[in-house]
């Protein structure tokens, strides 16, 4: 091939080397010199991430597998570096991932008392590791992890004191190591859930548990506020989501179809909710049986496609709304708390010396 | 498309433009499918087609390739172009669906060749300057490499490997998680 293609058409191609299968390119490494000097460069790298941009790779997820079991994580099939196989302790439960980062609650959920956690962020291909003692105890409580591809990060920490029917939040920041001032809301009737959060523009949105709504943490102005959902919502498993459009979105499954809904900032009503797209899950997915259709949505924006890997009974599956596409991600039944982990991994490969070496941490990028 | 007016056809018609193979063969084509080509739209802009467009790195048999991808990928665009498709409209969705599998499979299709003939994909879809092709050509080789090991790439794309034993062994040891 060599002979036959310049260096730069064996780059095109190289370049489309799959990011969710970092082996590829340690195997395509191997394959000559030309090869492996065309991808140790940092210019190869950059272009790497340049090409694949707008779809970071899933290369795994976490997930408990029972309650009082610790986080795991899930490689895809192809990806298995190190420290996808690493023990988490059993107390860890994963809440949020973002960057390569990962947000921990380590403590145990009793009954009736209030939720004694500290937080834990920690880097799997770089160690680093940070333990965060939380404001204060909840009943329910919540995370959200914020960070930027490198440098320092934020945790949005919610919790609900059911006694008070008070809704407070906090937001700290690895660079000065302080959780800021709680911002309340009061809702007697209602408490946030230990689900996905998300973040859009300057704020993250939590889901409400009880009241067919969503909670906005403003991060600029540090206020909490409610957003009501459509009738549509209510009773069902809400999933709070990036929109197409970039705006703020969610979706539900109900009778069968995966429903996307986006915030419209600029309609009649001001913030209005409009339907973006409705997908027949029965008809992507034949095999699925009626009554184990999914109880809960994780959804996650992976460049162009939102995906949503959801579980059941019988394991995970990721859906791609936009081929309407339908894969088994995961053999394992019955698992809970899924986080997927979004990010690149671009092992560092050397040719300093026409030996090609792997740093112990491994370079890698992320992008927002 | 099927909708477009015989006025469009016959403005189509008057814009043929003449592409002329490695070994001297014409190609009559629409200026719709050849502008595919951004250094044969450059060379339309600069008014140098009478006559005919020689390319010289391009045989009669890879370019009839192309052209057969251009006419197929000036219709995909244009019946783009033609429909408005709206997310919350369901008849437009299933439309547009319906259309990109059929340019699915087509291409598809397009790439059930030899991997001489591949190769001659990419080099002329880099030559004439086809993003789109450039693009399916070189993935479907990325799609080929996926998953096989280095000696299985070697030997599908007769490429010999230069690196010595003790290199091999030192990249092997330190990421043998790539090779498990």
């Amino acid at each position: 091939m060599a002979a036959r293609l310049p260096d730069e058409l064996v780059d095109q191609i190289l370049l489309r080397l799959p990011p969710s299968d970092p082996g590829s390119l340690v195997r395509a490494a191997l394959v000559c010199r030309g090869w492996r000097r065309l991808l140790s460069g940092p210019a190869f790298r950059r272009r790497f991430l340049d090409f694949h941009r707008r779809s970071p790779p899933m290369l795994g997820f976490l997930y408990r597998a029972a309650t009082g079991l610790g986080a795991r994580f899930m490689p895809t099939p192809s990806f298995l570096p190190p420290f996808a196989a690493g023990g988490r302790p059993a107390r860890w439960r994963a809440v949020d991932a973002r960057h390569g980062r990962v947000l921990y609650f380590d403590g145990e959920s009793v009954p009736f008392e209030p939720v004694l956690v500290d937080l834990v962020v920690s880097h799997p291909f770089t160690g680093e590791e940070r333990r965060i003692t939380t404001p204060r105890n909840f009943f329910r409580a919540c995370g959200h992890l914020d960070c930027p591809p490198a440098g320092p990060f934020a945790v949005v920490f919610v919790g609900t004191d059911e006694g008070e029917g008070r809704t407070r939040a906090y937001h700290y920041s690895s660079e000065s190591g302080k959780w800021s001032k709680a911002a309340f809301i009061d809702h007697p009737t209602d408490c946030v859930t230990e689900g996905r959060s998300t973040l859009v523009g300057n704020a993250v949105y939590f889901i409400w548990d009880e009241s067919n709504g969503i909670l906005e943490y403003d991060l600029g102005k540090q206020e909490l506020s409610m957003i009501s959902l459509p009738p549509v919502c209510e009773d069902w498993f809400v999933a709070v989501m990036t929109a197409e459009d970039g705006g703020l979105g969610f979706a539900i499954v109900k009778d069968f179809k995966l429903h996307m809904w986006s915030r419209e900032s600029g309609g009649p009503n001001g913030s209005g909710w409009v339907q973006s797209r409705v997908v027949e899950l029965k008809s992507v997915a034949p095999d699925c049986s009626l009554s184990t259709l999914p109880s809960s949505v994780v959804p996650f924006a992976s460049g162009d496609s939102v995906i949503f890997a959801f579980t059941r009974d019988v394991g995970v599956f990721a859906i791609d709304v936009k081929s309407g596409r339908i894969t088994k991600v995961c053999k394992v039944g019955a698992v809970y708390g899924v986080v997927p982990y979004i990010c690149f991994y671009i092992p560092a490969l050397k040719a300093a010396n026409g030996v090609l070496r792997q740093r112990k941490i491994d370079h890698f990028f992320q992008k927002k | 498309m099927a909708s477009a007016g015989s006025g469009d056809e016959k403005a189509a018609a008057a814009a043929m433009i003449t592409l002329i193979s490695s070994d001297n063969e014409k190609f009559e084509v629409t200026e719709a499918t050849a502008t595919l080509s951004q250094t044969i739209r450059h060379m339309i802009e600069d008014g140098c087609t009478d006559g005919g467009v020689p390319l010289p790195n391009v045989t009669s048999k890879i370019l009839a390739r192309v052209i057969e991808y251009c006419k197929k990928h000036a219709t995909a665009a244009a019946g783009e172009e033609g429909s408005s498709s709206s997310f919350s409209d369901a008849a437009f969705l299933e439309v547009d669906r319906a259309f990109l599998e059929e340019l699915e499979e087509f291409d598809d299709a397009f790439l059930e060749v030899d991997r001489a003939t591949l190769f001659d994909l990419i080099l002329a879809a880099n030559y004439l300057d086809i993003k789109g092709l450039l693009n399916l050509t070189c993935q479907k080789v990325a799609d080929s490499v996926k998953g096989k090991t280095p000696e299985q790439i070697r030997e599908m794309y007769n490429i010999v490997n230069d690196l010595t034993p003790e290199e091999e062994a030192e990249i092997r040891r330190e990421t043998q998680w790539a090779f498990e």
